[in-house]
């Protein structure tokens, strides 16, 4: 199949769309035909001075969360439940012509093509993203019971790879739905009850200090999360923020 | 070379108690005058770097990732072993002890082993209390299953996705650490050599990948949890960033490299569907608990779909062959019992280089037995992703598999204190070589990472610190001068290489070396072309491969280069140690070493020892010395899974 | 964060929008239901009318909460807007929807043209401003003919169209906001979330029906003098 990759370029030398059309296969994921582009980009370089892509990618199994690219209107792509690497070009048609732009957000700014600084959520975790244990002072591992209802709500929200995909599909590029991921993983666990609301107020300070916006329920982070996060964690968020609020 | 593995006398269950007696303490005031360089964030890397700074040490963390998260760690799926005999199914420290020494081919140190498998139960309740959200059962206890061959279910999990759970823990603890100021988090930095002063590892020279820009970390000692060398295969489960550049440079500073031939071959992976292939995904070995691996029976069926071809026309090979075990055989058996089928003929699935590479496994059993919403339970996810990749849905047809490569088994040698033999140079994780022998159990990998961060290193480094260091450093210190002009001049020479070939092909085709003479089947004379091979593909990388743009900026083909050009040298000492070591043994199979029906044979009264390989210089070969190995608890045996 | 803090926070200031949202949503529904007495006719709206005028104080603590919630909705409106604004400077060359529906997309739009109707609204009928031939005339018993006011001025075809836009504009408002304060507050969560999805489009139906059933009658002529 015969694809054109319409990739937006940011570098010394160049800030802009640039088309690049290459020979796929439908059984090579998305990033093994960028792959393909970058290898051309290096055999022909005299035609193509704007160099390789640069584009952010490790595990390519859909979990490190590295990915960071918006693919024909859609975050990793119209696919969904699906990350950039796990996306395959049988998603497209032959004769494609398929535009790639990085996240676009103010907490996210381009480093260079497609690779974006996601340090922000980072700092959002930092700000209170754990349970103060220290190593060693834990009990033994069964001496907390923990319903498999709970156990299982916990894992939904904490399967979270942090990927941005949220904040890159929000017409406000919000984090919340990756704020409210934590926070209710934490607060619904006996655990992590003790500092939800030291945990909730800092984390939401930390995510409106970064430069996120705010989120005005439309629900698009629910549609382009990779791991299918509900947008339940925002609306569990909000509450936790106002019980914090109200209790503090 | 110092081979003095360091381990404590007295009785097995008693070393590890008395050690930590006998290991001296840093006075806590005096903690924060030491500061810790840590390479690498992943299960070992942010465990260590996390429970360092708890105890007061200043810690300096690095990783080449954007974010501490996204380290490979991330991508374990199937679960965390642990003694806790929670299911009452006779499991103990001790058994755990056995089946680890004995799943790794009596190649590993017992001592290292035994204590492995005694912090095995700290390590639950320290993941659980960080709130990680295992499987637990309806009465809120927590849930196990049987993994990779164990009769008994000492595994804990959290859905397919364990090793995410697990890391996220440790970055959680990590970012609590950040928070106060006591770890600083160094991200997209890359390190590039590791600088020794009177013979100690007292710093590291970073290469900032945003800006390309060479920095230099002086300490009191260094802590390095790089992960393994999967990637010398180019294709394997490994993320695309792994690489071997850490230790190797290590190495080459003075460190021993122990037994890097000891690769492991994961048998459920998704087969290769084309030469532009990028990397491997491994399917979770939970699949094997009740999925069936079977071929066609007649070569002229490996073309049918698996729907048309009649029970009786079916080969159930691991049944078969191995009736006690069945499909639960462990990974190194399994995986060569899959090549051998398909090296006859009988593999199934799309035809790549002239072969079909795969074998079925089967859930249709599974699914009439147990419904489907049991099985889409167990799992669901592991089949979407199978969907995904493939197209093809498991549950209307079988999965196809292939192995591919995993995990390493050799690293760094350490000692008993997990130091290497650069003194201050310690090693965790995939990194070191210590605790899975020649193969490693299913489970065992992120026991071992969390083990050796959590519950090891915080103890051990004190002792060097107080006994063995030799007072302050700075980064002023000539030593530091010369490691970085001597990566400054490495860089500048890749950043030179001005070929028309992306470094991507040679790393390709020395992936392909790799895995035709030192993959799932060796042979001395295979091994001997490889040397032949290697070599001239280094030559040719160097005369035409293409670095694209400068040092002076996020560069994916400069940093694709500088570790490429590390596996090529690598790899010549790990056919090296394949070619040496002249027995089949775990993960290591050397045909001229197998019984008439294909199994292994060990020879324990020459080889029962770790090899230990020394750097001697550029364009010299490597020297092997070695570290004997004594079983006292656990007898030499043949494994037999019959 | 501070206690202060949280109610500027992004959080904070959506559930000040969701909490006056949903007091101003009760007052449309119960303005509604009042003025649809118009259809009993003359001596029951303006008794109707009557009754709220005697209620003196009342009203004015009525119309101080409602100026009160107003002025909170639109301050939080704006502050929310300009952040989200600034959060994205660069937008994308394509970024497609998959969930946002019209109405949520022209939230900011509708709600300006229900804040310039509200002032034409007061203007009108609250204040006799805007069409003041009618707004004195009394009725037999001696009572404020609200009734003749309402059906003159909405049988001109100019103000019963402007009405019928503006009702549908506030209208589209209250379909995605209704559902959306339930969110903010959390409350539209696992089994609620369904049936309370639905509340939005319910309320903004009602309202569409209910608010410009009035000036279209009597622009039909089906309401008279």
């Amino acid at each position: 199949m015969r694809v054109t990759f319409k990739v937006w370029r940011e570098n010394d030398e160049v800030r802009g769309f640039r088309s690049y059309a290459i020979e796929a296969n439908e059984h090579m994921s998305f990033l093994e035909a960028l792959d393909v582009v970058n290898e051309m980009i290096i055999r022909e370089h005299e035609k193509y001075p704007e160099g390789p892509i640069a584009f952010d990618h490790d595990c390519r199994e859909g979990i490190c969360g590295m990915c960071s690219m918006v693919i024909d209107g859609h975050p990793h792509g119209p696919r969904q439940a699906t990350t950039t690497c796990q996306l395959h070009m049988r998603s497209f048609g032959d004769g494609d012509e398929i535009l790639v732009e990085p996240w676009r957000a103010r907490a996210f700014p381009v480093i260079k093509d497609l690779v974006v600084d996601r340090t922000a959520f980072d700092t959002i975790q930092q700000a209170g993203g754990y349970v103060s244990v220290g190593t060693g002072a834990a009990p033994d591992a069964n001496a907390l019971p923990i319903g498999k209802t709970v156990a299982d709500e916990a894992f939904d929200y904490a399967a979270c790879i942090g990927c941005g995909a949220c904040v890159a599909a929000c017409p406000n590029a919000s984090g919340m739905l990756f704020v409210g991921a934590k926070v209710v993983h934490l607060a619904i666990l006996p655990q992590g009850n003790v500092e939800r609301s030291q945990r909730v107020s800092a984390m939401v300070a930390a995510h409106d200090e970064a430069g996120f916006g705010g989120c005005t329920n439309h629900e698009e982070c629910e549609a382009a999360c990779p791991k299918e996060i509900s947008v339940d964690a925002i609306a569990k968020l909000n509450v936790e923020l106002m019980r914090a609020a109200v209790r503090s | 070379m110092d081979l003095d593995s360091r381990v404590p006398s007295g009785p097995l269950a008693e070393k590890w108690d008395a050690h930590r007696f006998a290991l001296k303490l840093v006075n806590p005031a005096n903690k924060r005058g030491y500061r810790i360089l840590v390479v690498g964030s992943g299960l070992a890397g942010a465990s260590a770097a996390a429970t360092l700074a708890e105890l007061g040490y200043e810690v300096d963390c690095f990783c080449f990732q954007d974010s501490p998260r996204r380290a490979h760690s991330i991508a374990a799926q199937g679960g965390i072993n642990a003694a806790k005999n929670y299911q009452n199914d006779g499991d103990s420290v001790f058994r755990l002890f056995y089946d680890t020494v004995k799943g790794g081919d009596f190649r590993s140190r017992e001592a290292n082993v035994y204590r492995l498998a005694q912090v095995s139960v700290n390590i639950i309740d320290q993941c659980v209390a960080q709130g990680v959200p295992f499987a637990r059962e309806y009465g809120g206890t927590l849930a196990n299953r049987s993994f990779g061959g164990a009769q008994v279910s000492r595994t804990f999990y959290a859905r397919g996705q364990t090793g995410q759970q697990l890391l996220l823990g440790a970055y959680s603890s990590l970012n609590r650490q950040i928070a106060r100021g006591k770890v600083h988090m160094h991200n997209r930095t890359e390190m590039l050599d590791l600088v020794l002063v009177d013979g100690h590892a007292r710093g590291l020279i970073t290469r900032d990948l945003l800006t390309g820009e060479i920095k230099r970390w002086a300490g009191d000692a260094v802590v390095m949890a790089t992960g393994g060398y999967g990637n010398v295969f180019y294709l394997s489960t490994n993320a695309k960033g792994c690489n071997v550049t850490a230790t190797f440079r290590a190495f080459k500073r003075g460190a021993g490299f122990a037994n890097p031939c000891f690769t492991q071959i994961h048998p459920t992976c998704i087969p290769v569907s084309g030469d532009y292939q990028s990397k491997l995904t491994l399917m979770s070995e939970s699949l094997r608990n009740d999925g069936r691996v079977w071929v066609p029976r007649n070569k002229e069926d490996v073309a049918k779909a698996p729907g048309d071809i009649a029970e009786s026309d079916r080969y159930y090979y691991l049944e078969e062959r191995y009736p006690s075990f069945g499909n639960l055989v462990p990974r190194d058996v399994a995986s060569r019992a899959a090549k051998k089928v398909c090296d006859d003929g009988f593999g199934v699935g799309h035809v790549v280089e002239g072969r079909r590479n795969a074998v079925y496994l089967d859930f249709a059993d599974a699914i009439k037995r147990d419904g489907r919403d049991m099985v889409a339970d167990k799992y669901g996810n592991l089949f979407d992703m199978y969907e995904r990749i493939s197209g093809e849905s498991p549950y209307k047809q079988p999965m196809r598999i292939y192995p591919a490569v995993h995990y390493t088994m050799g690293g760094l040698w350490v000692d008993y204190n997990l130091m290497s033999t650069i003194p201050g140079l310690h090693v965790l994780g995939e990194a070191n070589f210590s605790d899975h022998g020649a193969n490693r159990l299913g489970a065992s990998a992120l026991m071992q990472g969390l083990a050796d961060g959590y519950f090891v290193i915080p103890y051990t480094i004190g002792n060097y610190l107080v006994t063995a260091h030799k007072g302050e450093v700075t980064t002023d210190h000539p030593a530091f001068d010369e490691t970085q002009s001597a990566v400054e001049a490495k860089q500048a020479k890749l950043v030179a290489l001005d070929g028309a070939t992306p470094v991507d092909a040679f790393h390709r085709e020395l992936g392909l070396i790799m895995w035709e003479y030192c993959g799932m089947a060796r042979t001395a004379e295979g091994l001997k072309t490889a040397l032949v091979k290697i070599p001239e593909l280094r030559e040719r990388f160097w005369k035409e491969a293409r670095v694209h743009g400068g040092g002076d900026t996020l560069n994916a083909s400069l940093e694709k280069a500088g570790r490429v050009a590390d596996f090529l040298e690598f790899a010549e000492v790990m056919v090296r140690d394949a070619l040496e070591r002249d027995e089949s043994c775990g993960g290591h199979f050397r045909e001229e070493h197998q019984t008439p029906d294909g199994e292994a044979v060990r020879h324990d009264e020459t080889y029962a020892h770790a090899a230990v390989w020394e750097f001697k210089g550029e364009g010299e070969t490597p020297v092997r010395h070695t570290e004997p190995m004594a079983f006292e608890h656990v007898k030499l045996s043949t494994r037999s899974y019959k | 964060m501070a206690r202060s803090a949280v109610w500027t926070s992004t959080i904070g200031l959506k559930v000040a929008m969701a909490a006056s949202g949903l007091g101003m949503v009760g007052f449309v529904l119960f303005h509604m239901a009042g003025n649809l007495q118009v259809f009993a006719g003359r001596d029951v709206f303006n008794a109707y009318a009557h009754f709220l005028q005697s209620l003196g104080g009342l009203l004015w603590i009525a119309r101080l909460g409602l100026i009160g919630m107003v002025a909170l909705h639109i301050w939080a409106a704006t502050k929310l807007a300009l952040r989200n604004y600034a959060a994205r400077p660069q937008g994308y060359a394509s970024l497609k929807s998959r969930r946002t529906g019209v109405y949520a997309k022209t939230m900011l739009y509708t709600g300006i043209v229900v804040l310039a109707y509200i002032g034409y609204h007061i203007a009108h009928l609250t204040l006799g401003v805007a069409h003041p031939e009618y707004f004195n005339a009394l009725d037999e018993l001696g009572r404020k003919d609200v009734y003749t006011n309402f059906v003159i001025s909405f049988s001109n075809p100019i103000i019963a169209g402007t009405y019928v836009i503006a009702n549908v504009a506030l209208a589209a408002h209250l379909a995605h906001a209704t559902t959306s304060v339930f969110r903010s507050l959390g409350l539209s969560v696992g089994r609620f979330k369904q049936p309370l999805q639905m509340v939005g489009p319910a309320v903004g139906l009602i309202v569409a029906v209910g608010n410009t059933s009035m000036p279209i009658a009597c622009w039909l002529g089906v309401l008279s003098v």
